[in-house]
C-alpha cells in the first residue's frame, strides 16, 4: 500500500477522482436550496386522504395521468364547449355528469353526478384546465348513487366544466 | 276563502316563510333552499324523500317528482317542517300559494309530521314555536295555525287555531280538495264547511268530486267558489273569458248550439329581437317547426249564437311532467259571442333543444255542462295520459271535443 | 447555513435547476406527519445518484412493486409508495399487513416476516426489508418527480404485467435504471466536480511535488490554495473561491485518496457496464466507498432523522456551528484551523457574498471586507467551549431520562463515557429466572427497576452513580423540547433520547477534538496573520484598496 499520489496508476487515480465527483455531487444534491415543487406523494396523499391539495401544482400530463389513477371516475375532455345554461352533460365510465339550470332560480344551477353503481362514492371533483391549478369542489356523500349540489351560475366550478378543455376527476 | 295565502314553517327559531315553490328537472332531487340562494339546507335530503316516491307523498299527490323549495329562514331539523310544506305544495297547485312577495290574504302557519296517509302527527315544542311567532301573529293578515290534535291547547294565541288529525281536514279548511290518487271519492258534492279565518271573519268553501273514468280515479272537478255566492252564478258577459285562471262553471245556458261554426287553429311566434313576435296561423301537424317561442290555440266563433267554451293549451310529454305547469298551460271557460274569438297561449320551456308536442283542447257546449267544468277545474293534475282518457270519455258522452296536437322546437 | 447556500451559488451548474428542484421536492415531502424521508435517507440517496449505483435499488424496488400493487388495492401501487405519511419501516410495515388484509390472494404470493416482506415467486422468493422500504420509497418519488409519472408508470406497469418470476425482475429493473441513467446524464454533470479535483491536484504537484500524499492536505493547503487562487486573479478559476468550500473540498480529496489508495492496495478497481467509459470505477464500489467515508459524517443528519427527532438536542444555530466539523467527520481534526478560519473569516464572507448580492451600501461591504467585525479566535474557541458545555448537558440529560425509562441504553452510555465501570452489580437485580448467565442483557427495554439502579452508589459504586447524579441534576436544567417531565413520557422522546444520547456525545468529542487540535496548533500571533492574509484576499476577490 502507498499513499503518494504518483503511485497510484491510472486506475487509481480515475477511482479518485471518480470519488471525488460522486462526493461533490452527493453533498451538492444534498445543500441544493432549489425551491421545491408540491410532491407527487404531497398531491396523492391529499387526494386519498381529503387533504387540501397542496398549492402550486402546475398541470400537465403527468398529473393528468396521477389523478386518474387516484380517481374513481375520470371525465374526459369533451368535443365542445357547453355553458351552464345549455345545460352541461358529460359522460365517463363510472359515471355521468350534468348540470342543470335551476327554474327556481335563474342565476344557479344544478350540479348532479350520478353512478352508474349506486354503491360509489367520491367526495371531491377536481377540474383540471391548461395553465391553471387544479380546482377542487368538495362533494357531499351520495344519496342512491347520486351528487346533487346546487350552485351559482358565476361559480368557478362551472366556469371549469363549461371548459372544453377540462379534465374531470371525481375522487 | 279564494284568495293566495302564505304559508309559515313554525320552528324553534321563529316562523319561516315558504318564499316559492317550483318544479325542477325530475332527474334532480328535491330541495330546499335559504331565500333564492344556493344554500341547501341541511333537511333537503329529508325533504326529498318526503316529496319522491315511493316514499314521499308530494309527488304522489300532485304528479310533479322534484322541487326547490325556498325558504327566507333556516330549517335546520326535524320533520315538522312537514305539514307546512305539504299544504303549500297543494296550495302551489291551486295557484294560491302566495310567493315571493306577492300580497296574502292569509297565513298558514304549521307545524306537524305527515306520514304515508296524510296522517299529520304531533311535534316538540310546538308552545316554544308559538312564542317565537309572536311578532307574525301582532301584524299582517289573519293567521290560521294548523297542527296536530295533540296541540289543540298550544296553538299560538291570536291565530285561528286548527287542530287536525289529518292533511284532508286542513285542506278542507283552506278550501282546497285532497289529492285523488289515494282513492275513488263519493260523487256527491262535499261542502267542506266554512273556514273560519279569525279576527277577519272571512269564509269560504269548496267543491270537489271525482270518479272514474276508464279505470282511472280521475279529478273531474273541483273549482272553489266562494260560499258567499250562489251555488249556480250567472254566466260572465260574452267575451270576458278567464283566460290563464279557471273559471267558475256557470248554470247559465246558450239557446242556440252551433258548433261547427267554431273554428279551432293554432298560431306559432318566433323571436323578434328579445321578444316573442306576433302569433301567425300554422298549420297543425308534427312537422316540428324551429325556433318558436309560443304556441297558441284560438277558438272563432263564426256562428250566429253564443257558445259554451273550454279551452285549454298545454305542454305534453315529458316536458309536462317536469316544468311547472303553470308557466307552459293556459285555460280559457266561459261564453264566446257571436264573431268573438278566444285565445290560450303556451310557451314551450326554452331550454329543451328537442322537439316537444303542445297539444291544444276545445270543448263546445250548449249550455252548461257540470262535469265538463269539474274536469278542466283541475285538468292541470292530468298527467298527459290521463288527459287522453279525459278526451276518450268526453267523446263517449257525446260531448264536442276537439284537439290539435302541434310539435315544435322551442326558440332559446 | 449562509455558508453553504453561499458555496453552491458558486459551484451551480454540475447539477440541473430542474434535478435540484426534483430532489429538493422529495427531501421537502411532507404529508403532515414531517418529512416524509429522512435527511439520512435523502443523503443516502443522493450518494446513490451521484455514484449512479442504482441498480441493485433498482432490482429491489421491483421486488416492492410487487408488494405494493398487490396491497395498493384498486389503486395499485402508488397507494403504498406516496401513501405512506412517514417512509419508515414500521409504517410500511403497517401498511402493507393492513393492505393485505383486503387482498385475497396476497397470502398466496407474499409472506409477512418479522423484518420484512418475502415475494414467493415461484423460481426464487426474493424478501425486501421493512428497513430498506423507505430508501426505495425515496428513490422512486425522485424517479417519478424528475422523469414524470407517466414514463415511470408505464415501465412499472411493464413489470407488473409481467410473469410472476423473480427472474424476469433484472430485465425491468434495467429498464427502470436505463431511463433514470439517461434523465441524469442530461441533468448531472460531473465535468465541474472532476474540473475542481484536477485544480487541487494540479495545486498539490506544483506546491508539494508529484509525490504528495494524504498528509500533505492540511491546513496549511487549505490556506495556500485559497490564497493563491483568489490573490492570482485567476479568472477561470472560479469554482473554489469560498473558504470554507476549499476546506470541505480538501476533506473530500483526502477521503477520495484514502478510497483510491485502499483501492489501489487490493487491486480491485475495474471497468464496468457497456455504456460507461472504459477504468470509470464500478458504481457499487464508489457507493461502498462512499458510504464507508461519508457514513461517519451522518450524525448531524441522524440527530435530525427519527428517532432522534422527537427530541430537541440541537438549535439552529448549534446545528449550523457543527455542520462543518460533521462534514468533514474523520478529517476534521486534521484540518482544525481550516474549520476555525472557516468559522471565522469563511463567516465575514458568506456575508460579504450576501451583501454584494443585495446590493448593500459601499460602506457595510467595506466594513465587511477590512474584517472590522470578524469574530477572534479567542472567540470562536470560547464560543465552542461554551458549545461542548450544552453538548455534555444534553447527553448528561438524555443518559438521565433513559435511566429513569429504565432503558438498557443508559448502560451503554455509562459504559461509553466510564469503561472501566464495573456494572456486574446489576446482575443481582435480574429476576432469578433470567439469571442464566454472567452475561448482562443491554437491550432495549431491559429488566424493570434493573437501570435504575445505576444511581445506588452500592450496587454500581460511587463513579457511576456520581456520573448519573450529574445527569439527574443536567436533566433538571435543561428545558428543550422532549426533556419535559410530560415529553418524558412519551416512548417516542424515550426513544429519541436513546437514539441521540450516542450521537450527541460523539459530536461533543469530534467538537473537543477540533478545538484541542486548533489550540495546539494557534500561535499568538496567527489570528493577526490571518486577518493580513483574509483581508487581502477579500479585497483581490470583492475590490477596495490593498
Amino acid at each position: 500500500m502507498t499513499d503518494r499520489w504518483r503511485d497510484l496508476e491510472d486506475d487509481g487515480r480515475r477511482t479518485a477522482e471518480t470519488i471525488f465527483s460522486a462526493l461533490d455531487v452527493a453533498r451538492g444534491l444534498t445543500d441544493c436550496r432549489a425551491p421545491s415543487r408540491p410532491s407527487v406523494s404531497a398531491i396523492w396523499s391529499a387526494l386519498a386522504t381529503g387533504r387540501a391539495l397542496p398549492g402550486g401544482i402546475v398541470p400537465d400530463a403527468d398529473l393528468d395521468a396521477l389523478l386518474a389513477d387516484a380517481a374513481s371516475v375520470a371525465f374526459p375532455r369533451q368535443a365542445a364547449a357547453a355553458t351552464p345554461q345549455d345545460g352541461i352533460d358529460r359522460h365517463a365510465d363510472g359515471a355521468r355528469l350534468r348540470v342543470v339550470p335551476s327554474l327556481g332560480a335563474p342565476g344557479q344551477s344544478y350540479l348532479a353526478i350520478s353512478f352508474d353503481d349506486p354503491t360509489a362514492t367520491a367526495s371531491r371533483l377536481i377540474a383540471v384546465g391548461d395553465g391553471a391549478e387544479p380546482l377542487v369542489f368538495a362533494l357531499p356523500p351520495p344519496v342512491d348513487g347520486m351528487v346533487q349540489i346546487l350552485v351559482d351560475n358565476s361559480d368557478p366550478i362551472l366556469v371549469a366544466l363549461a371548459d372544453a378543455d377540462a379534465r374531470l376527476y371525481l375522487v | 276563502m279564494s284568495g293566495r295565502l302564505r304559508v309559515v314553517i313554525a320552528t324553534t327559531a321563529g316562523p319561516s316563510t315558504v318564499r316559492r315553490i317550483t318544479a325542477e328537472d325530475p332527474a334532480l332531487r328535491s330541495v330546499v333552499c335559504l331565500a333564492g340562494t344556493a344554500t341547501a339546507l341541511p333537511i333537503s335530503g329529508d325533504y326529498d324523500a318526503f316529496v319522491r316516491r315511493p316514499t314521499g307523498v308530494v309527488e304522489r299527490d300532485t304528479g310533479q317528482r322534484v322541487y326547490r323549495v325556498d325558504v327566507d329562514r333556516p330549517i335546520d331539523d326535524g320533520r315538522s317542517w312537514q305539514l307546512g310544506f305539504y299544504l303549500a305544495h297543494q296550495l302551489k297547485l291551486a295557484d294560491r300559494l302566495a310567493e315571493d312577495d306577492a300580497p296574502a290574504e292569509g297565513i298558514v302557519w304549521a307545524t306537524g309530521t305527515v306520514d304515508s296517509d296524510l296522517k299529520v302527527g304531533p311535534v316538540a315544542r310546538v308552545v316554544d314555536k308559538a312564542r317565537r311567532s309572536a311578532a307574525l301573529l301582532a301584524t299582517g293578515p289573519p293567521v290560521l295555525a294548523v297542527a296536530a290534535v295533540e296541540h289543540a291547547d298550544d296553538l299560538p294565541a291570536g291565530a285561528a287555531p286548527l287542530a287536525v288529525r289529518s292533511v284532508d281536514e286542513a285542506l278542507a279548511h283552506l278550501g282546497l280538495v285532497a289529492p285523488v290518487v289515494r282513492g275513488p271519492v263519493d260523487w256527491d258534492p262535499v261542502d267542506w264547511g266554512p273556514v273560519d279565518w279569525g279576527r277577519a271573519g272571512r269564509g269560504g268553501g269548496v267543491l270537489g268530486v271525482s270518479l272514474l273514468l276508464g279505470g282511472a280515479a280521475i279529478v273531474w272537478g273541483l273549482w272553489q267558489t266562494p260560499r258567499s255566492q250562489p251555488a249556480t252564478e250567472m254566466p260572465p258577459a260574452a267575451g270576458q273569458l278567464a283566460a290563464g285562471q279557471p273559471a267558475a262553471p256557470s248554470a247559465g245556458s246558450v239557446p242556440v248550439f252551433a258548433p261547427a261554426r267554431v273554428s279551432f287553429d293554432v298560431l306559432e311566434s318566433r323571436p323578434v329581437g328579445d321578444a316573442c313576435g306576433p302569433a301567425d296561423v300554422a298549420d297543425p301537424g308534427p312537422q316540428g317547426p324551429r325556433e318558436v317561442c309560443a304556441v297558441a290555440f284560438r277558438a272563432t266563433n263564426a256562428g250566429e249564437r253564443p257558445v259554451r267554451i273550454w279551452l285549454y293549451g298545454a305542454v305534453q310529454g315529458g316536458v309536462r311532467e317536469y316544468a311547472s305547469r303553470r308557466r307552459h298551460t293556459e285555460l280559457a271557460v266561459g261564453i264566446l259571442a257571436p264573431g268573438e274569438a278566444a285565445e290560450v297561449r303556451v310557451q314551450p320551456p326554452d331550454w329543451v333543444r328537442r322537439s316537444i308536442d303542445v297539444r291544444g283542447l276545445l270543448v263546445l257546449a250548449d249550455g252548461d255542462r257540470p262535469q265538463v267544468a269539474q274536469a278542466f277545474g283541475a285538468i292541470d293534475l292530468l298527467s298527459s295520459a290521463e288527459i287522453d282518457a279525459l278526451v276518450d270519455g268526453l267523446h263517449d258522452q257525446d260531448v264536442e271535443v276537439r284537439e290539435i296536437l302541434h310539435r315544435v322546437i322551442p326558440a332559446r | 447555513m449562509d455558508g453553504i447556500s453561499t458555496e453552491r451559488a458558486l459551484l451551480a451548474g454540475s447539477i440541473s435547476p430542474a434535478l435540484e428542484a426534483a430532489f429538493r421536492t422529495v427531501a421537502d415531502a411532507d404529508l403532515g406527519g414531517g418529512p416524509k424521508y429522512a435527511p439520512t435517507v435523502m443523503r443516502a440517496l443522493s450518494r446513490t445518484v451521484a455514484a449512479r449505483a442504482y441498480g441493485k435499488p433498482m432490482l429491489e424496488l421491483c421486488h416492492l412493486l410487487r408488494v405494493a400493487d398487490a396491497v395498493g388495492g384498486r389503486h395499485g401501487w402508488p397507494a403504498l409508495f406516496f401513501g405512506v405519511q412517514v417512509a419508515r419501516g414500521p409504517a410500511f410495515r403497517a401498511l402493507i399487513q393492513e393492505g393485505g388484509r383486503h387482498c385475497d390472494a396476497f397470502d398466496q404470493d407474499f409472506r409477512l416476516e418479522s423484518n420484512g416482506v418475502t415475494i414467493a415467486y415461484p423460481d426464487a422468493p426474493f424478501t425486501v426489508s421493512y428497513g430498506r422500504m423507505g430508501f426505495l420509497a425515496a428513490l422512486l418519488e425522485l424517479m417519478v418527480t424528475a422523469l414524470g409519472y407517466r414514463a415511470v408508470d408505464a415501465e412499472i406497469r411493464a413489470w407488473l404485467d409481467a410473469p410472476f418470476e423473480a427472474q424476469r425482475a433484472a430485465t425491468h429493473a434495467n429498464a427502470l435504471s436505463r431511463l433514470f441513467y439517461d434523465h441524469l446524464r442530461e441533468h448531472l454533470s460531473t465535468a465541474q466536480s472532476l474540473r475542481v479535483f484536477a485544480r487541487l491536484i494540479a495545486f498539490l504537484e506544483a506546491s508539494r511535488g508529484s509525490g504528495f500524499g494524504i498528509d500533505d492536505l492540511d491546513d496549511r493547503a487549505v490556506m495556500d490554495y485559497w490564497y493563491g487562487t483568489v490573490t492570482a486573479g485567476d479568472d477561470e478559476a472560479t469554482e473554489l473561491r469560498g473558504f470554507r468550500m476549499v476546506t470541505e473540498r480538501v476533506g473530500m480529496l483526502r477521503t477520495a485518496l484514502q478510497a483510491a489508495f485502499e483501492r489501489h492496495a487490493i487491486d480491485t478497481a475495474r471497468s464496468v457496464g457497456p455504456d460507461r467509459e472504459a477504468g470509470e470505477a464500478d458504481p457499487g464500489t464508489v457507493l461502498a466507498l462512499l458510504e464507508v467515508h461519508d457514513e461517519e459524517a451522518d450524525e448531524l443528519r441522524a440527530l435530525q432523522s427519527e428517532p432522534a427527532a422527537a427530541v430537541k438536542f440541537l438549535t439552529r444555530r448549534e446545528v449550523g456551528e457543527l455542520d462543518l466539523i460533521a462534514r468533514l467527520g474523520s478529517h476534521a481534526g486534521v484540518l482544525a484551523v481550516s474549520v476555525l478560519r472557516a468559522a471565522t473569516f469563511g463567516a465575514v464572507q458568506s456575508r460579504l457574498s450576501q451583501a454584494l448580492r443585495r446590493h448593500a451600501p459601499q460602506a457595510e461591504v467595506t466594513g465587511l471586507i477590512d474584517l472590522r467585525e470578524c469574530e477572534s479566535y479567542d472567540q470562536r474557541l470560547g464560543q465552542w467551549r461554551g458549545l461542548e458545555g450544552r453538548l455534555e448537558r444534553m447527553a448528561l440529560a438524555a443518559l438521565a431520562v433513559l435511566v429513569e425509562a429504565d432503558r438498557a441504553e443508559a448502560a451503554l452510555e455509562v459504559l461509553a463515557r466510564l469503561p472501566a465501570a464495573d456494572l456486574s452489580g446489576l446482575r443481582d437485580r435480574l429476576p432469578s429466572e433470567a439469571d442464566g448467565s454472567n452475561v448482562i442483557a443491554l437491550r432495549p427495554g431491559g429488566v424493570v427497576g434493573m437501570v435504575a439502579a445505576l444511581a445506588d452508589p452500592k450496587v454500581v459504586g460511587p463513579e457511576v452513580a456520581g456520573l448519573i447524579g450529574d445527569a439527574r441534576k443536567a436533566l433538571r436544567g435543561v428545558g428543550r423540547s422532549g426533556f419535559g417531565p410530560e415529553d418524558r413520557r412519551s416512548a417516542t422522546a424515550v426513544n429519541g433520547m436513546a437514539a441521540g444520547a450516542p450521537l450527541v456525545r460523539r459530536l461533543l468529542v469530534r467538537l473537543q477534538h477540533v478545538r484541542t487540535a486548533a489550540e495546539g496548533r494557534l500561535s499568538d500571533d496567527t489570528f493577526a496573520q490571518d486577518t493580513v492574509r483574509f483581508r487581502t484576499g477579500f479585497r483581490a476577490l470583492y475590490g477596495g484598496t490593498a
